[in-house]
């Protein structure tokens, strides 16, 4: 026993001088805006986002909504890229937030991560920059059902909406998407991810955060399709566990309830090769939702691709869409 | 559905520490033993050497861990310690270890050298060749090293630092372990073992679970 205790001593003062602490923000994951006064961001009345505005602030209000949850809007800032002269922000002020416990945002308990949350976020995010306007939304995979859910909550307040790739706007329609991103417990990927959580823990957010980001870095996303390496800040795993695996699959909701009240145009931008998000689902289960919708397809490209690699296509469709409105 | 399948056979085998947990005979000198499973990584495979000291009733080891996926890809972890049998009586079977762990992770991210404890008790009982009880693991990582990328540093966090971080994990594992002694002698071994593990509280994007069946030959 005073041989357990005498290496236990010896193994913590190893511990102890050493220098940098895993838990602490800035060293292994980036500050989030509550450390870091200097990053953009917005208050709201139960959390503080990072948010990040680009274009005239006189503009029409566009919102840019990322994908995850758990991911950040960081790889969506390709949309801003200036195609044959015209660029979104030269003609909307475009106005990118991290979800609460994603990103650079504000880190919070599993229970307040909640899809529901993420709408109420939006109504104040919104409300803020465009009080009693009509704004419009582009949202890629997740941030798709985060707007639908928006649309279907305020089609009143909306002028337009892209979706791209959108996730299932509802508990029903989720259930018919393909499988082909099960896991597979034997692919390096995974293993990857395990081998290193015995050394890196997911105890707090800062190291769960830190392992989410390393499932990132080394995933097989051959089921989605064509990708392109992207830009990211941090990962929230709080959020990816609470809404992705929690909620959205143990739980009923229904965000298309009233779709048919909004009549104006909405478009659709999907993927060839996504297999489980591409052209047909979002074709056979999602567009029709509208009664107003045009549904464009690129080829050659995935999910991620649809933002990364394909971006000009991608921008020029909505560029002819957001000229119609 | 795969994923699910799996995760369901795993949990339902729900069995599994490494090497023998019988207490050797007094014969005994040399045990080597072979464990593969769901350790850290699917599937793991585990060798080891242990030396037994009968006045002792505790054996010197070494064992190497390696996971199948990731073969050739330098994820590896080696373990040395002690193993004691003190306190095993009659049918009561107490199987204590202490191990000093070495474990190296490589990946796009970057490169990881832990270094830590292994703590395992094994409490149970032997109905002369049957046994059966519980598994009980603590595992901290006490100080890693860490030196990252440059595609970790241009696409996830420029500002990374790299260099010795201290207590980075503690993964703790409760189970069960199932024993069978072998030959006339009963100097082989078959175990298993298994259960719930923990890398912290969000720790439930993977399945966190266990599970290692492992052999062994005393001689």
């Amino acid at each position: 026993m005073k041989n357990i205790i005498i290496i236990f001593s010896l193994l913590f003062t190893i511990a102890s001088c050493t220098k940098l602490d895993p838990n602490e923000n800035g060293n292994l994951v980036a500050e989030t805006v509550d450390e870091d006064a200097t990053l953009p961001s917005m208050k709201l009345s139960s959390t503080n986002l990072h948010c990040q505005t680009f274009g005239n602030k006189d503009s029409v209000k566009l919102f840019v909504l990322e994908g995850g949850p758990g991911d950040d809007f960081k790889y969506l800032l390709d949309l801003n890229k200036t195609v044959s002269g015209w660029s979104l922000p030269q003609h909307y002020q475009v106005i990118y937030h991290d979800y609460r416990g994603c990103g650079l945002s504000q880190r919070h308990p599993k229970s307040e991560l909640t899809i529901g949350n993420s709408l109420k976020d939006l109504e104040e995010l919104i409300d803020k920059f465009a009080p009693n306007q009509k704004v419009i939304l582009i949202g890629h995979s997740h941030g798709g059902f985060v707007a639908g859910q928006y649309l279907n909550t305020h089609p009143e307040r909306v002028k337009g909406v892209v979706f791209i790739e959108p996730g299932a706007f509802s508990s029903e329609i989720n259930k018919k998407l393909p499988a082909v991103n099960d896991v597979n417990l034997f692919g390096s990927d995974i293993n990857q991810i395990l081998w290193v959580k015995q050394l890196i823990g997911m105890d707090n957010h800062q190291k769960a955060d830190y392992v989410y980001d390393l499932g990132r870095i080394n995933r097989n996303n051959s089921g989605r399709g064509e990708s392109c390496p992207s830009g990211n800040y941090r990962s929230g795993a709080a959020s990816a566990l609470a809404i992705a695996i929690d909620e959205v699959y143990n739980t009923t909701y229904n965000y298309t309830t009233n779709f048919s009240a909004f009549t104006s145009k909405v478009l659709f931008i999907s993927s060839d090769q996504s297999k489980d998000l591409g052209y047909d689902f979002q074709q056979t289960n999602q567009a029709v939702l509208f009664p107003n919708y045009l549904h464009k397809k690129i080829v050659g490209t995935g999910h991620s691709g649809l933002i990364n690699c394909k971006t000009d296509e991608t921008l020029s469709y909505i560029k002819t869409y957001l000229s119609g409105l | 559905m795969k994923f699910k399948t799996i995760l369901i056979l795993l949990i339902l085998t729900n069995l599994t520490c490494y090497s023998q947990i019988t207490k050797p005979d007094s014969t005994t000198k040399h045990i080597i033993n072979l464990n593969i499973g769901f350790d850290y990584n699917i599937i793991s495979t585990n060798i080891g050497y242990d030396y037994y000291f009968k006045k002792y009733k505790t054996s010197a080891f070494i064992d190497f861990t390696q996971g199948s996926a990731l073969l050739g890809t330098s994820n590896f972890r080696t373990q040395i310690g002690l193993k004691t049998w003190k306190g095993t009586f009659n049918k009561f079977n107490l199987r204590n270890s202490l191990a000093f762990v070495h474990s190296h992770s490589s990946n796009k991210a970057g490169n990881y050298d832990g270094l830590g404890l292994n703590l395992i008790t094994n409490a149970g009982f032997t109905f002369n060749r049957f046994g059966l009880g519980l598994d009980l693991q603590y595992n901290p990582f006490f100080a890693t090293h860490i030196k990252h990328s440059d595609y970790w540093r241009t696409y996830f966090y420029s500002n990374a630092k790299d260099g010795w971080y201290s207590l980075t994990s503690n993964n703790l594992r409760m189970g069960l372990y199932l024993s069978e002694l072998f030959g006339k002698h009963k100097t082989t071994e078959l175990n298993l073992k298994g259960g719930y593990q923990s890398s912290g509280q969000f720790d439930k994007l993977i399945p966190n679970i266990y599970f290692i069946i492992g052999i062994n030959k005393r001689f």
